[in-house]
């Protein structure tokens, strides 16, 4: 496979078809990200491109002084944040009901009927609801981390604060996460508790 | 080991993220408490659901959608846009006049190289097409030859020379971990930016936050590389050392390749304009033009690396974190989970109110004493008195 870094070279000289590897590599990444963040499909599609475009405008800049996973997440980050700002005082977005796109329950039973189905779909809104209710610095450093599974450098970069401010958000998003979804405890009755 | 201060470490423990001795205190202390044993696998299952939520993929077009509107930006040039390759296509539409003012200073340049001959380079440069077009490859190849046979016999000793004078000059980048318990955090964190002052270096970011009852301080602090021990062990003494981490990462090997990469590239450049000068036609000149951009945006992406590095090595970096001892009022303790602490915390509180009830009970009554002695004394005599009289009646 050809590195990020190679692709990177070539969409600095504007080579389309480099760009769009990268694309290919990271959009699905990002789109979760954006999805988590935001709380929205649609809007996540949209703040996907528009993390793309942003980085095709600025790719100029970019030094590699750290990955382009990195810079591409801090880009990502951003674009939600000013789209959460821009929410906070401008309208009010309703939490997402629908499940997105290509969103396929993988159920551990092979004949789960439609009760299990639905609860599977209620656990996920529920699990995403309560990640929507953390302040944007922890819901990012939560999702980089246990979603997106980045280590604790690589989100110190990407939110551009020290090490222990990386530790100390985790550790806060997880245990406030906890306390949330504990609350509800019929979730997590062991039939429907998520195993490997 | 306390419950809290496990509790706390609890998130930091599952990501393996402190070191091998903590990780054993807190592994022993899990195996023998139950209520931390709780509030661990609690902590575990919620990040297991993190982990195993469903990924999603993005919607299929989405990535033909960016790309259309990445080409709009080819289409309509911006301004910050208008680089070599896309003006082109933007001049492609005033061909015309660009084109007449291209050919007059072709003519001009074109002159100047009948008229004066080779007086001005070095070596004569074929200008015909084929040389241009894979001019990267070919002339960064002679370059390097005729260093070397120029070089000759005295090759080996110079690179020797060379090598011992870099040994002497290291790049290496030195970083440092503290965590402190302190008892006063204000005056920690004052004594922190101080030192950091004091030592020629300063403090690169720094953030204030809470945790449960207990305030806490993160501070990334730039020190320059010969003051990092000294700083550490100063650092040491405000309060009880809780982790303490050193790294040193020698880029020496990357620092000196890049820069030969870039003196590499350089001399290219050079030449590339040397060819650019004696260029006849306009389409040698387009020519030389995309290479020579191509050249200068990777010296430029060189020059940026070789300047973090530089940073990065002339100044250390130093996370440290402190955190306050929390006063805690716990003394009596629940083998109990998550509501186990609240209860204990309700419980410990009314005992402590209870307390200091029966406190000030016996303050009030110590208080009341002297009169309380008084009035018994006169309700006495006063009962003696009745009982006299009642008698004698």
């Amino acid at each position: 496979m050809v590195s990020d870094e190679i692709l990177v070279k070539r969409s600095r000289q504007g080579d389309r078809e480099a760009f769009a590897l990268l694309i290919e590599r990271y959009q699905d990444k990002i789109y979760n990200l954006t999805y988590r963040l935001v709380s929205n499909v649609d809007d996540s599609a949209d703040l996907t491109q528009e993390v793309f475009y942003r980085a095709m405008l600025k790719i100029k800049e970019f030094r590699g002084d750290s990955s382009f996973s990195t810079w591409l997440y801090r880009i990502a980050t951003n674009i939600c944040y000013d789209e959460l700002r821009k929410r906070k005082t401008r309208r009010f977005v309703p939490l997402d009901d629908s499940t997105p796109d290509g969103f396929s329950p993988k159920i551990a039973d092979k004949t789960a009927g439609p009760a299990e189905k639905c609860l599977e779909k209620l656990m996920q809104q529920h699990i995403q609801k309560a990640i929507s209710t953390l302040p944007p610095p922890q819901r990012t450093a939560v999702i980089l981390r246990d979603i997106e599974g980045l280590s604790y450098e690589e989100i110190a970069q990407i939110s551009q604060c020290a090490l222990g401010t990386v530790k100390s958000r985790i550790s806060r998003g997880r245990k406030a996460l906890r306390d949330l979804l504990m609350s509800e405890q019929e979730l997590f009755s062991p039939e429907h508790v998520y195993t490997k | 080991m306390n419950c809290r201060i496990v509790q706390e470490n609890l998130s930091l423990y599952l990501d393996g993220q402190l070191s091998s001795s903590q990780l054993k205190v807190i592994a022993a202390h899990l195996e023998s408490c139950a209520s931390c044993r709780a509030e661990y696998s609690s902590l575990e299952q919620t990040v297991n659901c993190l982990r195993n939520l469903e990924p999603l993929t993005a919607p299929t077009g989405l990535k033909k959608k960016i790309l259309n509107q990445i080409e709009e930006i080819d289409e309509k040039p911006h301004r910050w846009m208008l680089t070599w390759k896309n003006s082109w296509k933007y001049w492609g539409h005033n061909a015309r006049k660009i084109g007449a003012a291209v050919v007059i200073i072709a003519a001009l340049l074109l002159g100047k190289t009948i008229l004066v001959p080779n007086l001005d380079f070095q070596r004569p440069v074929d200008l015909s097409g084929p040389t241009v077009e894979s001019g990267q490859t070919e002339m960064a190849i002679p370059k390097e030859q005729t260093m070397h046979t120029m070089q000759g016999p005295a090759q080996l000793q110079s690179k020797e020379l060379v090598r011992t004078d870099r040994v002497t000059d290291r790049k290496v980048i030195q970083t440092a971990r503290l965590a402190l318990l302190v008892e006063q955090l204000d005056k920690a964190m004052s004594a922190v930016e101080e030192l950091a002052q004091k030592k020629g270096g300063f403090v690169q970011s720094s953030d204030l936050f809470r945790f449960d009852d207990a305030r806490g301080a993160n501070y990334t602090l730039r020190i320059p590389v010969d003051q990092l021990d000294g700083s550490l062990d100063q650092l040491e003494k405000l309060g009880e050392v809780q982790d303490r981490q050193t790294s040193a990462q020698d880029v020496t090997e990357e620092y000196i390749d890049i820069e030969a990469r870039r003196r590499n590239l350089s001399q290219q450049e050079e030449r590339l304009l040397s060819i650019l000068a004696q260029a006849a036609t306009v389409e040698d000149i387009l020519q030389v033009e995309t290479h020579l951009e191509r050249v200068r945006g990777e010296v430029e992406a060189l020059t940026g690396r070789l300047q973090y590095l530089e940073n990065q090595t002339a100044l250390s970096t130093l996370d440290i974190e402190l955190r306050e001892r929390s006063r805690s009022i716990t003394t009596v303790q629940l083998p109990h989970d998550r509501l186990g602490t609240r209860l204990k915390e309700a419980f410990t509180g009314s005992i402590n109110l209870l307390l200091s009830c029966l406190g000030n009970f016996a303050l009030y009554l110590a208080a009341a004493l002297p009169f309380l002695l008084l009035g018994s004394a006169i309700g006495a005599f006063g009962w003696l008195l009745y009982r006299r009289i009642a008698l004698r009646k």
